[in-house]
């Protein structure tokens, strides 16, 4: 049956993590993983890049070095169009705002060095402009004619797949541009580079190639100017050129690695670096290819059979390892397969068994804690029972072998009496009786299990170890007549009748153990010991003592404290016995 | 006039107001190009492009005036001269200056300006985060009160010379007797009030047609309203200027 409830489990947390999995409720943890592995990599296994992108940033110095908004540097953009065209790079990216309208009606004529310069460089080598948002969300105009210049195949979206974080890690042309078959900016710089896709998707590669530095425009602008066609050359021949801007409050992006190398240390930088990374990925290795969905959830189906096996610090152990491999697993297979394990998915998965597991098995522990309670809480002293609950006592419910001192107590001639009297009345004078018994049972740390009539079976040395349970046992029944002979004075107060009990000692191995039905169960003791115990109290009457043990219990006290010796007797049932009868003396004036 | 006539016009007055106020306090957008551009393009349409109307003015109102006076006083006078400075140089230079920019220029620019903001040019400016103040108004102002003073002190100077060349040649005065007798006639005064005058003219004028080209409705049946409110206000605020200076002139002795 337990086995079967096992399983069961194993399937709902397989369940839980399939769905989970489905729903992506693992992605925060797996995108930080993946920040971390891209981090991690770049500090440790830089990768270079075959052909890298050169970027000139019109910086803040650029933007200050000119006193018009950048709306109106036709004459600016005309002359740096001008002077690359000069050093024929392979591509060049336009990633700034163009002009959206003819600015005719300012100044005639102060389009035209925006499209010569356009025009000379597009002869030479394939422009591409980038499509933008403006700041309210809207698709950015640019004026039709720079548009005609650079052609159908001169234009791309800039638009980038931010993440609930704000992070740009996904790169997906058909999600994120303009439209389905809109080709992206980098994209289209990687078309002209000679590497083509029908639809670019994944996650963008940070991992690879240097920080980033940027050629400002302004030093651009002087080469030009000094017709320096040799660093113009030396800059930018055969090179993927980027245009964009590097400003310090405008257009940044939060990225998950620090790429810029003129701001170390700084992850929010400006979208051109983003535009940087996405070509540099796409002329390397690729954008990085997620696991497909079906290996995943195959990956997290067995790492929900974290819910096997007993917790434990060798559980953990192996958890912790299997934690540490996936980690390695997904760093490896990032670096050399350029492809995304999602190892903090399957993490969480064996986490969410482990502690589904560890949840069950605390259910069940709390379940047996209760039944222990209920098992013992009117049989022990509190404080044996908070030793029980906490696990110090092992009762040993399934049955165990102890040595105890068994007492029996009863009252004399009960049932004569109980004849004379109303129901009521029985029942309080044995509720009277009992909790004066059972108080000095449970103050000398015994055990009462079982209360029968108007007799009391209880025994000591279990289910908590006593170093004496003969005396403990004797104490007890001191207490118990000390106790009766409190309550007597109460009846006489009545004027009703005194109570006289006999209490039999005896002690020996016994079994003890939870015997019933499934539904009702009493924590029971089986032995010879009781019997005898029991014989021992029914010999009291004859005897004349209040208490009458067995010889073992008068030589575990050393015979001492009063107790007589009465010789060797013959009891009911059983062979001869050693007796020993005790009057015990009593602090309250009357004897019983 | 009603006070809501009333109302009106003290609220036109107090735009141009606005408007000379933030032209005078931004001249320094001048130094962005573009805003120079327009400044020179508009320097060279109302400067340099009317120097020859101003110059054959001038010559003819000089001459005539010249002519006449000695023909009244005859030739070997001081009178001549004398006339000469009141009429041409206190009065009718600023004067006649100023009407031929209106003419020539106040229209322009109002009807440029309406047609721009008819066009929603000036809140394309606006939406690119480029001030049209700075760009259309700015240069417009300071390249017209230029244009103002350098067209006046051109106009009296052929109007003079040329005046009483003429005279000279037909009438038997000596040219170069009339013209030292002019320099010693002529004060500083005679020459600070024309240029103090034209300058308020250029400022006005610049100013009144901005505001009405600005002032348009997006409809192209407001231009002309437009062009011909610039142009009959600034011929008032000339007038109404040239008043004030003459009173100023009165009081001060």
């Amino acid at each position: 049956m337990i086995k079967q409830r096992i399983l069961i489990g194993f399937a709902a947390v397989l369940l839980v993590a399939l769905a989970l999995m489905h729903w992506r409720a693992f992605d925060w943890a797996e995108r930080a993983l993946l920040d971390a592995e891209f981090r991690y990599l770049r500090s440790h296994y830089s990768q270079a890049v075959g052909k890298d992108i050169v970027l000139i940033g019109i910086d803040e110095a650029t933007l200050a070095a000119q006193r018009e908004p950048f709306a109106l540097w036709h004459p600016y953009l005309g002359h740096l169009l001008n002077g690359l065209a000069l050093a024929k790079p392979a591509v060049v990216g336009l990633d700034v705002a163009l002009p959206a309208r003819s600015f005719d009606f300012l100044i005639p004529q102060y389009d035209r060095p925006l499209l010569d310069g356009l025009t000379a460089l597009h002869k030479v080598v394939p422009v591409v402009l980038a499509k933008s948002l403006d700041d309210r969300g809207n698709q950015r105009v640019i004026f039709p004619a720079y548009l005609a210049i650079a052609g159908l195949d001169g234009v791309g979206s800039v638009i980038m797949c931010r993440d609930p974080d704000h992070i740009v890690r996904r790169y997906d042309e058909r999600e994120c541009g303009f439209g389905e078959t809109e080709t992206s900016f980098a994209g289209r710089m990687a078309q002209h580079l000679g590497v083509q896709k029908k639809s670019w998707q994944g996650f963008i590669n940070y991992s690879i190639g240097d920080a980033i530095t940027y050629i400002p425009a302004t030093t651009v602008f002087e080469w030009i100017e000094h017709n320096n066609v040799a660093s113009l050359s030396e800059a930018f021949r055969g090179k993927p050129v980027m245009l964009g801007m590097i400003q310090p409050l405008t257009d940044r992006y939060p990225l998950p690695v620090a790429l810029a190398a003129f701001e170390p240390n700084v992850r929010l930088l400006p979208g051109v670096l983003i535009q940087v990374q996405v070509l540099r990925s796409m002329l390397g290795p690729g954008l990085i290819a997620p696991l497909p969905a079906g290996f995943a959830l195959a990956f997290a189906a067995v790492a929900a059979l974290f819910w096997f096996g007993a917790g434990g610090w060798r559980k953990a152990l192996i958890f912790a390892l299997t934690v540490a491999a996936l980690l390695a697993l997904a760093t490896v297979l990032l670096l050399w397969n350029n492809a995304q394990f999602p190892a903090a998915s399957l993490a969480g998965v064996s986490l969410l068994a482990l502690a589904a597991r560890f949840a069950y098995d605390t259910l069940l522990k709390s379940r047996e804690r209760r039944l222990l309670h209920e098992a013992f809480s009117s049989f022990v002293s509190p404080r044996v029972l908070k030793e029980i609950l906490r696990g110090r006592i092992r009762p040993g419910l399934g049955g165990t072998r102890h040595r105890v001192c068994v007492m029996f107590c009863n009252i004399h001639g009960f049932t004569l009496r109980a004849e004379r009297m109303s129901p009521e009345a029985v029942i309080k004078l044995l509720n009277d009786y009992f909790s004066a018994a059972v108080s000095a049972v449970l103050k000398h740390e015994g055990t009462t299990n079982k209360v029968s009539g108007d007799g009391m079976l209880a025994f000591f040395g279990a289910p908590q170890q006593l170093a004496n349970p003969e005396k403990n046992a004797l104490e007890a029944s001191q207490d118990v007549l000390e106790n009766l002979a409190r309550l007597n004075e109460q009846l006489a107060a009545r004027s009703q009748e005194p109570l006289t009990v006999g209490i039999g000692l005896h002690s020996g191995e016994v079994v003890l153990g939870q015997v019933g039905a499934v539904s009702h169960r009493e924590y029971t003791v089986i032995g010879d010991v009781v019997n005898v115990a029991s014989r021992l109290e029914q010999a009291t009457t004859e005897l004349g003592y209040p208490v009458v043990c067995s010889a073992g219990v008068a030589d575990a006290v050393g015979r001492a404290g009063g107790l007589e010796d009465l010789g060797e007797r013959t009891l009911r049932e059983h062979p001869v016995l050693h007796v020993f009868g005790w009057r015990p003396r009593l602090l309250s004036s009357r004897a019983p | 006039m009603n006070t809501a006539r009333l109302q009106d016009i003290s609220r036109t007055a107090a735009g141009y107001l606005a408007f000379i106020f933030y032209a005078l306090s931004h001249l320094r957008a001048l130094s962005i190009p573009p805003v120079r551009s327009v400044f020179e393009r508009q320097l060279y349409f109302t400067g340099t492009e009317s120097v020859g109307l101003v110059a054959l003015l001038g010559l003819l109102a000089g001459t005539a005036i010249a002519t006449q006076t000695t023909s009244i006083v005859g030739g070997n006078s001081e009178l001549t001269v004398r006339v000469l400075v009141w009429t041409v140089v206190r009065e009718l230079g600023p004067l006649l200056a100023a009407i031929i920019i209106i003419a020539r220029s106040s229209v322009a620019i109002a009807t440029e300006l309406a047609v721009m903001e008819v066009r929603g040019e000036t809140d394309a400016l606006k939406a690119m985060r480029i001030p049209p103040m700075d760009y259309l108004v700015v240069p417009r102002v300071s390249a017209l009160t230029l244009s103002a003073v350098v067209l006046t002190v051109y106009f009296e100077t052929v109007a003079v010379v040329g005046g009483l060349a003429v005279s000279a040649l037909f009438q038997n005065v000596s040219f170069l007797t009339q013209l030292g007798r002019f320099f010693e006639v002529i004060g500083p005064v005679d020459i600070a009030l024309p240029a103090a005058k034209s300058l308020c003219f250029g400022i006005a004028i610049a100013a009144i047609s901005c505001y009405h080209g600005f002032a348009v409705s997006k409809s192209v049946t407001a231009i002309p309203v437009a062009v011909m409110h610039a142009v009959i206000r600034s011929l008032i605020a000339v007038f109404v200027i040239d008043a004030l200076f003459a009173w100023l002139v009165y009081i001060s002795g």
